[in-house]
């Protein structure tokens, strides 16, 4: 099995009293084994509807979809809850899906100190940063040991450095646990930096325009921050910035 | 030629007393007021300013207070009325919040349910106290029932409302984990309302209180609404002040206890 998830022909339309909104248009996607995949396009263009669907929280309209494998949700904010430790908001997974065994509790506690969080484990999500934030909100994810992630432009909220240091972190912590992922971004730049493939999609209703295959030329090991030093970042850059502008 | 000269020098000591001087300033203010009302009240009263019989006098309402505390009548009436309100707090807070839960989670009860609770929350529930004790008998039931119909309306509309202000992504974040609607409920939607459910109380035993005083104002035999209502048709104002005085400290404790309650459950969410 080479494939980890495929779309096809997924069609999605939301119905209100104003009428029917077609939202996504015949949309085909493959995410291969330990891919990234990135799906770029303009807000508003219904990024977030296809990982709705990929998480079944959506149904499609009509379409086929495949998938091998255990999903994980990330989503654009943290999500803490508030009054819960961070040991206790990482768990929350696999209380849920009452998967509470010492295994999985040891398993949390490591990846907890792999990713520099175990010090902070009963301390309050408002006692952390918005970088520590997101690795636990990650951690959270992690912990049910999904698949596939999804990544709902999950650095959106934080500052511009943070953003590149927490999608350094997460682009390591994607690779070391050997997971796919498909993320979804309006910023050409992330979407380089992090991708192996991007599809970029059409504004409303979107359909996939293009689709970009990404190699670059890094020293040692490939990092989001490495990419954006490699050669061939502003090539790829400057032809995605003509795809999205010309229907801007 | 103009000099001037400026030495600084503040300190995080000097900070925090100037800070209690400011607090103790404002509770000796507190004291001041009260005192100097009671004691005006007093002298105007002993100078045949006021009418003692349509003001009393504060030494008449003690001597009042010491004779009903002395022969024990008093703490029979304060229990009737505490029992009562706690008791129709206690259930109104429950059923309201339970009904609540039912409405946040069908949206089709909500939807039927919402014409009829805006006419029950426009209708001042006091009304319908006569006819809920014809129904229920003139004992302590149709007081409570009172209320609970008081309390349980604007439970149900702010709780309801409280539940659904919850953010749609962090439900979202729930359900991808595969949660289903009860575990929402018991590890989101209840947990992130404690603060507004303990504020639903304190507003609770006020609306109560009401309840209760206006019960006993219809029907009874026992509690501070009947001393209040019967010492006005005696025309003897100090017991009524009296009533007055004693029903304010006691609706003053229950809501002191709520509050340290609501700090307790606070610092233990904080440090478990």
């Amino acid at each position: 099995m080479t494939n980890r998830m495929t779309l096809k022909h997924v069609c999605k339309s939301f119905y209100t009293d104003e009428g029917e909104v077609n939202v996504l248009n015949d949309i085909n996607l493959t995410l291969k084994k330990g891919e990234i995949l990135v799906i770029l396009g303009p807000s508003g263009s219904g990024k977030s509807t296809i990982l709705n669907i990929l998480s079944k929280l959506l149904a499609p309209t009509s379409g086929e979809i495949q998938i091998n494998g255990q999903i994980g949700y990330m989503f654009q904010h943290d999500h803490l809850l508030e009054w819960r430790t961070i040991m206790a908001n990482v768990l929350i997974g696999l209380e849920i899906q009452k998967k509470l065994t010492q295994e999985n509790k040891d398993r949390v506690a490591q990846l907890l100190q792999t990713y520099g969080l175990w010090e902070f484990r009963n301390s309050f999500p408002r006692q952390l940063s918005g970088g520590m934030r997101q690795r636990a909100a990650l951690i959270r994810t992690l912990a049910t040991s999904p698949d596939i992630l999804l990544l709902d432009e999950p650095f959106s909220a934080l500052d511009y450095q943070t953003r590149l240091m927490v999608s350094d972190d997460i682009y390591q912590i994607l690779k070391k646990e050997n997971k796919e992922a498909i993320l979804v971004s309006h910023d050409i730049s992330e979407a380089i930096s992090m991708a192996d493939e991007i599809c970029v999609l059409s504004k409303r209703p979107a359909t996939i325009k293009s689709s970009h295959r990404i190699t670059l030329t890094v020293e040692g090991e490939r990092t989001p921050l490495s990419s954006r030093k490699a050669p061939e970042f502003k090539d790829y850059f400057d032809i995605l910035w003509k795809e999205l502008e010309c229907h801007a | 030629m103009h000099k001037t000269k400026q030495v600084a020098k503040e300190t995080y000591a000097g900070y925090l007393k100037a800070k209690a001087q400011a607090k103790r300033k404002i509770f000796i203010w507190q004291i001041v007021l009260l005192v100097g009302f009671i004691a005006l009240w007093e002298i105007l009263a002993r100078c045949g300013i006021l009418n003692t019989f349509l003001f009393s006098s504060p030494s008449d309402i003690w001597d009042l207070f010491k004779s009903y505390v002395v022969d024990g009548s008093l703490f029979k009436h304060i229990l009737t009325s505490v029992s009562e309100t706690v008791l129709g707090f206690t259930i109104g807070t429950i059923t309201g919040v339970i009904i609540a839960i039912i409405l946040w989670w069908s949206e089709t009860v909500a939807k039927i349910l919402d014409p009829t609770l805006v006419v029950l929350n426009a209708l001042p529930k006091t009304a319908l106290a006569p006819i809920l004790i014809v129904w229920t008998g003139a004992g302590i039931s149709g007081i409570v029932l009172t209320a609970v119909t008081i309390s349980i309306v604007t439970t149900i509309l702010s709780a309801y409302n409280y539940f659904l202000n919850v953010d749609e992504e962090k439900i979202k974040m729930l359900q991808s984990f595969g949660a289903t609607g009860g575990q929402i409920l018991r590890k989101l939607i209840l947990p992130a309302n404690l603060g507004n459910l303990i504020n639903i109380i304190k507003i609770n035993i006020g609306l109560a209180w009401v309840g209760v005083i206006v019960g006993e104002f219809i029907v009874s035999r026992n509690g501070l609404g009947y001393l209040i209502v019967y010492g006005g048709q005696v025309f003897r104002l100090d017991l009524v002040m009296m009533g007055v005085v004693v029903l304010a400290l006691c609706a003053f404790l229950m809501y002191m206890l709520v509050g340290w309650f609501e700090k307790w459950l606070m610092k233990k969410r904080v440090t478990k």
